[in-house]
């Protein structure tokens, strides 16, 4: 077994207690073990890069992810839960994730789950119109930060940066081949990414992973397509609240950590803000807003001094390091954040976070805060 | 109007719950503050002075507790809930003698300003909260009308050190978070316990608002951690609600296609802890929609079978000892308890408050391993055929 895992390992990066493992059929695994934790985390991304959604195709995405996790005999939760584990899905722009929790001596069954889910999909158009319905539901359950960002992101980025919640009616002229093949896609090989984080032995769980994802056939690698700057403005969007948003680069440039500080530091002295950023190697929005009230952190923002500058500095560099920190303290955190920037680009670390927002000076901090004004950033006002 | 003499109830020698978890690089300090049973009127006007907890004391100034706190990228939190108060801080573990002496100062001096008072009712008042928080709620804000007498009643009325639990966890340095605190106790100027006002209940106007959606709520009659048949009924309600595979996301998701979110839920009361059943779902006539899923769910329950228990049972291991975060125990107001630190500091102190005992979530799962399934069915049903509905409408 070994030797023949050895035999499909491009690269092996070993930096205890965690095994990086970049496959030749371009899929990427990274196992990390927490010794003490009570469970395992095993997060499953298949990568959005080549497939892009359009305003053709939105929401077909998170439409797929719904019927996947529902598994090809529809009782994948009732097997887990009975054994005190369970099955999580979520969609972002860049990627699915399918997360399975389970106990410290049942990753095997973490890796057959997911093996399930990776099997040609099988759907017909009245299991399609009956998810639709869900989501239809969830739509009227969706949460006004997500409302917010969606329209900072679509005033920011227009159709390159289309939300990851889709468009009901879209969804609706989705059929069983176009998903089937959404499906295919979506699960290449070099899309795919597996976390695995908890109590286990590193090279028996990397091992297994490799026989869920390095041994699928490999396909042709297409580049990411490059977000292109910004635009500032102002936007309407329907719901409840506040919010401003700066326009920044990957997720490791000083601009990006210096937005972040900042908000989180502008945020903390508002009840009930909220901070929204996902880490990426692309262009994209740091948010800080409020849905608990219309009016507060735009007028926070617009009215600070440059003598409130020092303490917001020292605040938001503590908060940005709890910030990433949070997510590693958990399995479940952990397989998310390296999960989520390793589908992206298999040098990517939230160790290079930390590292920045150490090295973040002041004066890119100050730099960075003038990303959330009126003239260079994104105001977004519920109605 | 009508004034309530406060029973002469037995007071409770102060408590603090010592919480050493090595691996933790700070330390959380959690209050819980008994909140006694209270008219409508004192509980609305009990949240505008929660609010106020963490303002200049007569040793600390509001900025030094917030220095102290930010060192560790916190902050001071205080939430209420129907039965108790809850005021957290994390700090680094030098700071652990002089977090405690904050935390006392802070509930020792509340003395909010007429000012502040104004601005936290302005606040709450306009304060839109998310759907889920809405329908959790099991007693809405409403604007009280007060006077300074009655605030300086109310404060000591409730803020006493009986009434208090100190949880403080982390690297903690054992010993030093209770003799700190009996020091606080010590010096904490005794008063005679007042008595409250309590004003005749007014009709408020139902707002007409056309809601955008609407959470239905069955909700159970309540039973205390010390009811024998607790550990019955807390299966009964995971079986009904908690997980994917749970009858609620069976029938009303699967089934019925009535919703995306549905849960149970625990909610703590004065009363006890309430059983609750929430589906948030955009239909006409939810009443309706109600009574029709009720059917439901109670034909679901006849068809049980062992591996339901044998579910139930997994998923509450899982939200009891191994930190799952789809739980039904909602102590907080818009979600469940989780692993991190402050919450299980937190959990630990509330659980001493409510019960006396300390939280013993490995002893409770070893007790659902009992329960049969006869039982859980027939608790389950009782929790269903009892439940008074309500229908949240929300904005």
């Amino acid at each position: 077994m070994l030797s023949l895992a050895i035999s499909v390992v491009l690269l092996t990066q070993q930096e205890p207690p965690r095994l990086r493992t970049l496959c030749k059929n371009g899929a990427a695994i990274l196992v990390e073990r927490m010794a003490d934790e009570p469970v395992i985390s095993v997060q499953l991304w298949a990568s959005a890069r080549n497939v892009k959604e359009t305003p053709d195709t939105h929401g077909w995405r998170h439409l797929l992810e719904h019927l996947v996790a529902k598994g090809p005999k529809r009782d994948i939760d009732k097997r887990l839960e009975s054994l005190g584990c369970y099955l999580r899905a979520n969609t972002y722009r860049d990627a699915m994730q399918f997360e399975v929790v389970v106990g410290p001596n049942q990753l095997k069954l973490a890796l057959s789950t997911l093996q399930e889910l990776m099997q040609p999909l099988k759907v017909e158009q009245g299991d399609i119109d009956k998810e639709v319905g869900i989501l239809r539901q969830e739509k009227a359950t969706y949460d006004d930060s997500s409302r917010l960002a969606a329209g900072a992101w679509m005033q920011a980025y227009g159709e390159a940066g289309l939300d990851a919640f889709g468009n009901l009616d879209v969804m609706t002229k989705a059929t069983p081949e176009t998903l089937r093949e959404l499906h295919r896609k979506h699960f290449y090989p070099e899309n795919l990414t597996l976390t695995i984080v908890g109590p286990v032995d590193i090279r028996q769980a990397t091992e297994a992973g490799l026989e869920l994802v390095g041994m699928r056939q490999g396909a042709v690698k297409v580049a990411d397509p490059v977000l292109q700057p910004g635009k500032p403005g102002r936007i309407e969007v329907e719901g409840f609240g506040e919010g401003r948003a700066a326009m920044v680069e990957g997720y490791d440039h000083p601009s990006t950590i210096g937005s972040l500080a900042f908000a989180l530091s502008v945020a903390s002295g508002v009840e009930g803000a909220f901070v929204t950023y996902t880490p990426s190697q692309k262009r994209g929005l740091v948010i800080a807003g409020q849905t608990e009230k219309q009016s507060g952190i735009g007028l926070k923002i617009d009215g600070l001094a440059e003598s409130d500058m020092p303490q917001l500095f020292a605040i938001g560099k503590i908060l940005a390091q709890a910030w990433v920190t949070r997510y590693l303290g958990t399995v479940s955190g952990v397989a998310y954040i390296r999960g989520l920037l390793l589908c992206q680009n298999t040098a990517s670390r939230p160790e290079a976070m930390l590292k920045a927002i150490d090295q973040l000076t002041y004066e890119q901090f100050k730099e960075a805060a003038k990303r959330f004004s009126k003239e260079s950033g994104v105001t977004v006002v519920g109605l | 109007m009508i004034a309530l003499i406060a029973a002469a109830a037995a007071i409770q020698s102060t408590s603090v719950v010592e919480w050493f978890e090595p691996t933790a690089d700070v330390v959380s300090i959690q209050a819980v503050v008994k909140v006694p049973k209270l008219d409508p009127r004192n509980q609305n006007l009990l949240r505008l002075i929660a609010t106020c907890v963490g303002s200049d004391t007569s040793t600390y100034s509001a900025i030094q507790i917030a220095d102290i706190a930010a060192r560790t990228g916190s902050r001071v939190r205080v939430t209420m809930m129907e039965d108790h108060i809850r005021v957290g801080m994390s700090v680094v573990p030098a700071d652990q003698s002089t977090g405690v002496g904050m935390m006392g100062a802070m509930l020792r001096d509340v003395t909010p300003k007429e000012g502040q008072l104004e601005a936290a009712a302005s606040d709450l008042q306009f304060r839109q909260y998310s759907y889920w928080r809405q329908a959790l709620e099991t007693t809405p804000f409403e604007l009280p009308k007060y006077t300074q007498k009655d605030v300086a009643d109310l404060i000591s009325y409730v803020f006493r050190p009986e009434n208090i639990t100190l949880g403080v966890g982390g690297k903690v340095q054992p010993g030093e978070a209770t003799r700190r605190w009996n020091d606080v106790v010590s010096g904490w100027p005794s008063s005679r316990l007042p008595q409250l006002y309590v004003a005749k209940p007014e009709e408020q106007p139902v707002p007409k608002v056309t809601p955008r959606m609407s959470v239905i709520d069955f909700q159970g009659s309540a039973f205390t951690a010390t009811d024998a048949a607790m550990t019955t009924r807390l299966l009964a309600l995971t079986a009904l609600g908690t997980g994917k595979a749970a009858s609620l996301w069976r029938v009303a998701r699967d089934i019925q296609g009535l919703s995306y979110r549905q849960e149970a839920v625990l909610s703590p009361t004065q009363e006890g802890f309430v059983p609750r059943l929430l589906i948030a779902s955009q239909v006409e006539e939810p009443d309706k929609k109600a009574e029709t899923l009720k059917e439901s769910l109670l034909a679901d329950i006849k068809n049980w079978t062992d591996e339901d228990r044998q579910r139930a049972i997994g998923m509450a291991s899982s939200f009891l000892v191994r930190g799952g975060d789809m739980s039904p125990l909602y102590l907080l107001p818009d979600r469940p308890i989780s692993r991190d630190l402050s919450d299980q500091v937190f959990v630990q102190a509330y659980w001493q408050m409510k019960t006396g005992t300390r939280w013993n979530p490995h002893n409770l799962v070893g007790r659902l391993g009992f329960v049969e399934l006869d039982d859980l069915k027939q608790a389950a049903t009782e929790l269903v055929t009892s439940s008074r509905i309500k229908i949240h409408s929300i904005r």
